[in-house]
Formats: C-alpha cells, structure tokens, sequence
C-alpha cells in the first residue's frame, strides 16, 4: 500500500460526472461528488468557525489499529464524511464493525479510485482487486462498504458477487451463501415448472 | 469460478441482509426468476413491488436496445422476436419468442414504458413483458374508423402513479370528415388487471399516430395536422384521466416534413425535421406552465434520410428508420451506426462493426431503449 502521495488528489469534471447530473440522484451522491470537486460546499452546514478542513484523517479500526489517509481518500465513505464536517476528523473516526485488514483494502480501492486519471476506466483493475480475494474477505469488504456507507464500494462489490452468482444453478447459489432451503420438494417443483425458461441454459 | 464450501454457522462467512438485497438489484430478470426458488426470505424480497421498482429504476441508467427483426419472408407471422442488444458488447441475445394469437398481419408498432412493450396489429393490442415472458392480450375497446388504408391505432400506455397500475389508452374516432374537418373522437381506458375498458372524457382534438412520450406520468401527443387547423400537444395525465393541452414551439408548420415528441427521463422535447433541407431542430420545453420553449439543437444529418427520434439522453440522440439505428452526438456533431441491415452498411459508413447475424433474414426491424423490467401482468 503506498502512502507516499502528498497532494490531495481532487477529481474535476469528469465525463462521468457530468453523465451523472443527468440522472436523478439522491441527495447524498450528489452531496459526495460536491463535495470531492473541493467547492467549499454552501449547503453543507458548518458549527464550528474553523473554515480549514483538516489534511489527514485517522480511523480507528475495530481491533483499534489506526490508519492515517488523506482527506479526498476519506471522503468516498459517509460516514467519514461527516464525522470530518463535526469537526472530529483530527481525533480517531472509529469504525468499530471494521477490522483492520478489510479496512486495509477499502483504503487501497478508494485510494486507486480517486487517484485515477480523468475518465480512466478502472474497471479492469477493480475486477483484479476484488477476484483477489477470498469470499470470506469480499464478503466482509461489502459489509464494510455498507456499514461505512461508500457507495462506490458497495456498488463494485456488489456487482462483483452478482456476476459470481449471474449464472448459478439455485443449489449452487445457496451452497455460495449457506443458505438452507426452506421450501417443500412439492413447492420447489411448482416453482421450476412456472419459471421454466429461467432455468434453461 | 471455484465455489468454496462454506463452514456452516461461521457467522463470519454470512452476508448480511442488506447487502443481498444490493446484490439481487444487480442480477438480470432471467437469474432472478430462477433465483425465487433459493430459499423463501429470497422469493419474498424478489416478489416484491419495491424491489421490482428498484430493480426498474437502476435498470435505466445502463441502457440496452430492444430489438424486433421484422421478416418479409412471412408477411403474416404470428411470432414476435425480442433482442437485446447491447452496444458496449456489440452482442445481441434472443430474450423472448412468443406466438402472438389469431391469425391476423401483425403490423408490429411498438411502444414501450418501463421494461413492457405494447405492440398491436390490426385487430389486437398486446402487452408484453419480454424479460419475463408474459403476453397479454387486451380485450377489443371501441371501434374506431381508420384514417386511410395503413391507420395504425391510437395508443399509448404508461402508469398511474397513486393506483401504480399501467394503463393503456385508446383512443378512437367515432366518425371524421376531412372535407370539414370535423370530426368525433372517445378515449377509453383499460387498466392492467382488470377485465375492460373504460370510458374517459373525450380528447379536445385528434392527434397524429406516432406513440404518445410519457413524462412524469404524462401521456404527450402531437395533433393531427389534417384535422386540425392550429396544431398543438394533446396530454393525458394518467392519474387523474383528463386532457390538457400544451402551446407547441413557435414553428412554421406549413414548411416542415415531420414532427416528433421526445423525451430524456426529465423534459419534453419537439422535434421538427426538414427533409428537403435536411435540417432538424430540436426544441426543449423549458417551463411547462408558460408554455415556454428553448431551441436546442439544430444539425443537418451526414445523409439525408429521413428517421424517427428515439429518445434523447446526455446530449446524444438516438434516431431510427427501419433498416438502421444511428446515434447522434450533440457535442461532437458526429453521426455513428450503432445496428443496420447488412446491405445498409456497404453505404461507406465507418462503424460496421453494427452488422449482426440475427438482422440477415430482416426485411427491417423495430427498436426500443429498454430496461429489464419484473413487473408481473397477470395479478398485480
């Protein structure tokens, strides 16, 4: 993991995101993408006078390692977010249902993604980062995303598990998850018969 | 893909419910339908109307075509083919092959809203969901007097955004006379699930064949221009089932070759084409209370064939004939092929990569930019 990076890398107006502000989003991406141009954002309301946000953030994993990452970094998880807008980004923002070795690798995919050129296609590297892993770690990795609310996180990890299973077999799908079948053999057959096309090959 | 056995009751290796949820929004309708059997908290969350609304909604952002061949081969073919094709793979799948019933020429016009395709020939109306399979029949409304000899009927269809019903709308003429230009027109109803039509007030003025563009749950027409001395849009809103009628763009009616209304998901837009002059201008309608209307585009096309607008989205515009679908872009004022019947192509235009073996039996085709869709026909 490299730490060597003394600027703050801010994303300007990429063509991503102006294919963004067609759509209609919901506030809180809208918010993010404000918010990483570095406009000193006029709806976001600040308590204290201090109109400096700090330069680094430090998080505190579960097992209370800690971890000091650049503002932009930091930005792609809500939750971080705003605890650096409370003004608490100087002391540790704990992330207490995050272990360190998985926060470890949510600091190597937001660091890759906002350190990526304008218009830069990361998909390629994304899939290479998350096949790396074990299904134990992706798992946790996607609950993290959830639990510290980063959308492009969640987002890649999720679309991630979704190709893995796409094409599953329902047995298949349920060994992946330890899922047990709760449905009768009578009630199972129904189901194949009515959707019999979805399970042609 | 290796697929690890999984250590039973190790809580560290189960996904929480959540993300599951954000995983299934992800997977395409044919897997999801299968996956219904997994287990029964899957079957619930995947039946589910809030998840088949989510499932819709990020569906829109990547865009897919829908593609119809059209065989000349046999002019009376009961079976309706559905494609997807998507331009990032340059790869076309069979989704869905369905007889239509009765023995009529299917005529095949397609509209479409929210992944279901309403398509009709000349006795019948069908609604389609080609992700899933079903086809609906729709019970015979009204008779209507066709305009001339290839009249196609007035329809358009969208939902009702308190009931969350989809309901086709017909309209149809009672009787016309275009010496006078007089004229009675009905408008009737039928509502998804239920087992007729219903009558509505009847439309101020007719309006011209082409597909109604739904906006916020809005049905837009055009108004038939040979029964109408002023031209204006017709709308529908179709909570409340009543007409209303919107100042069209200061355009010079007399002078243009076709019109066409258009729409990107937010705003409504005119289209006026100049076939002799090969000029398109595209109007956006800026503030729907004041009627007022902003000039946005306005380029002459690499060749001067004549098409139908699609839909506009992120300043490219997607404009069909028959035999081809090209993408314009606004930006950069270039033209490319995105699909085209084989001979079409030998026409010197740089992107053949549009040739497709599905489209070498078509006489033309139909599309549609689509989004997978698990909203049910039967029992809503």
């Amino acid at each position: 993991m490299d730490m060597e990076d003394d600027t703050v890398q801010v994303r300007e107006n990429s063509a991503e995101d102006t294919e963004m502000l067609e759509l209609p989003k919901d506030p809180a991406e809208v918010k993010a993408s404000e918010f990483i141009k570095g406009e000193s954002s006029k709806e976001i309301p600040v308590e204290s006078q201090q109109p400096e946000l700090p330069e680094n953030v430090v998080l505190q994993s579960l097992e209370k390692e800690e971890f000091i990452i650049k503002l932009a970094v930091g930005q792609q998880s809500e939750i971080i977010k705003n605890a650096i807008l409370d003004g608490r980004g100087e002391n540790p923002v704990p992330l207490l249902n995050v272990s360190a070795p998985i926060l470890a690798k949510a600091i190597e995919f937001w660091k890759r993604h906002i350190d990526a050129a304008e218009g830069e296609d990361l998909t390629e590297w994304d899939k290479a980062f998350l096949g790396d892993l074990s299904q134990e770690v992706l798992f946790e990795l996607a609950a993290a995303a959830n639990y510290m609310e980063s959308k492009s996180l969640l987002d890649c990890t999720c679309k991630f598990i979704a190709d893995i299973i796409k094409e599953m077999k329902v047995e298949e799908v349920r060994d992946y998850f330890g899922i047990e079948c709760d449905f009768t053999e009578e009630e199972e057959r129904k189901m194949r018969e009515d959707n019999a096309w979805a399970f042609e090959q | 893909m290796e697929i690890r056995r999984k250590r039973k009751l190790d809580a560290r290796c189960t996904i929480p419910n959540d993300i599951i949820f954000d995983v299934l929004l992800k997977l395409p309708v044919k897997s999801l339908l299968r996956f219904k059997s997994v287990c029964r908290r899957w079957f619930n969350e995947i039946s589910s109307p809030y998840f088949a609304n989510s499932h819709l909604n990020q569906g829109r952002r990547s865009r897919q075509l829908l593609v119809i061949p059209i065989s000349e081969r046999s002019p009376s073919a009961q079976t309706i083919s559905f494609y997807r094709y998507s331009e990032a793979e340059n790869v076309a799948t069979l989704m869905l092959e369905k007889e239509l019933p009765g023995d009529e020429i299917v005529h095949l016009l397609v509209t479409y809203c929210d992944g279901l395709v309403l398509t009709f020939s000349r006795t019948n109306i069908f609604l389609c969901n080609p992700s899933t399979g079903e086809l609906l029949t729709l019970p015979k409304g009204n008779p209507s007097k066709p305009l001339c000899e290839w009249s196609s009927d007035l329809v358009g269809f969208g939902l009702d955004p308190s009931t969350k019903r989809y309901k086709v709308v017909r309209m149809f003429y009672r009787w016309f006379d275009f010496k006078t230009r007089d004229y009675s027109i009905g408008c009737e109803v039928f509502e998804v699930g239920s087992q007729s039509w219903r009558s509505t007030e009847d439309p101020p003025f007719p309006v011209n064949e082409q597909y109604p563009v739904v906006l916020n749950n809005v049905l837009h027409w055009i108004s038939e221009m040979d029964l109408c001395s002023e031209q204006a849009i017709l709308t529908f809103h179709l909570h409340g089932e009543k007409f209303g009628v919107i100042r069209p763009p200061p355009v010079n009616f007399g002078s243009i070759s076709v019109m066409y209304l258009m729409t990107d998901g937010h705003k409504l837009f005119f289209v006026e084409g100049n076939w002799k002059l090969n000029l398109t201008c595209i109007w956006m309608l800026k503030d729907e209370a004041s009627h007022t209307w902003v000039r946005m585009y306005s380029f002459r096309k690499e060749d001067s064939k004549p098409y139908i607008p699609l839909e506009i989205h992120g300043g490219e515009i997607f404009l069909s004939t028959t035999k081809r679908l090209d993408c314009y872009d606004t930006r950069t004022d270039k033209t490319r092929t995105l699909l085209a019947i084989p001979k079409e192509v030998d026409n010197g235009s740089p992107s053949s990569k549009a040739y497709m073996g599905l489209l070498n039996g078509a006489s033309s085709f139909r599309f549609t930019l689509y989004a997978e869709s698990l909203v049910p026909l039967k029992d809503i």
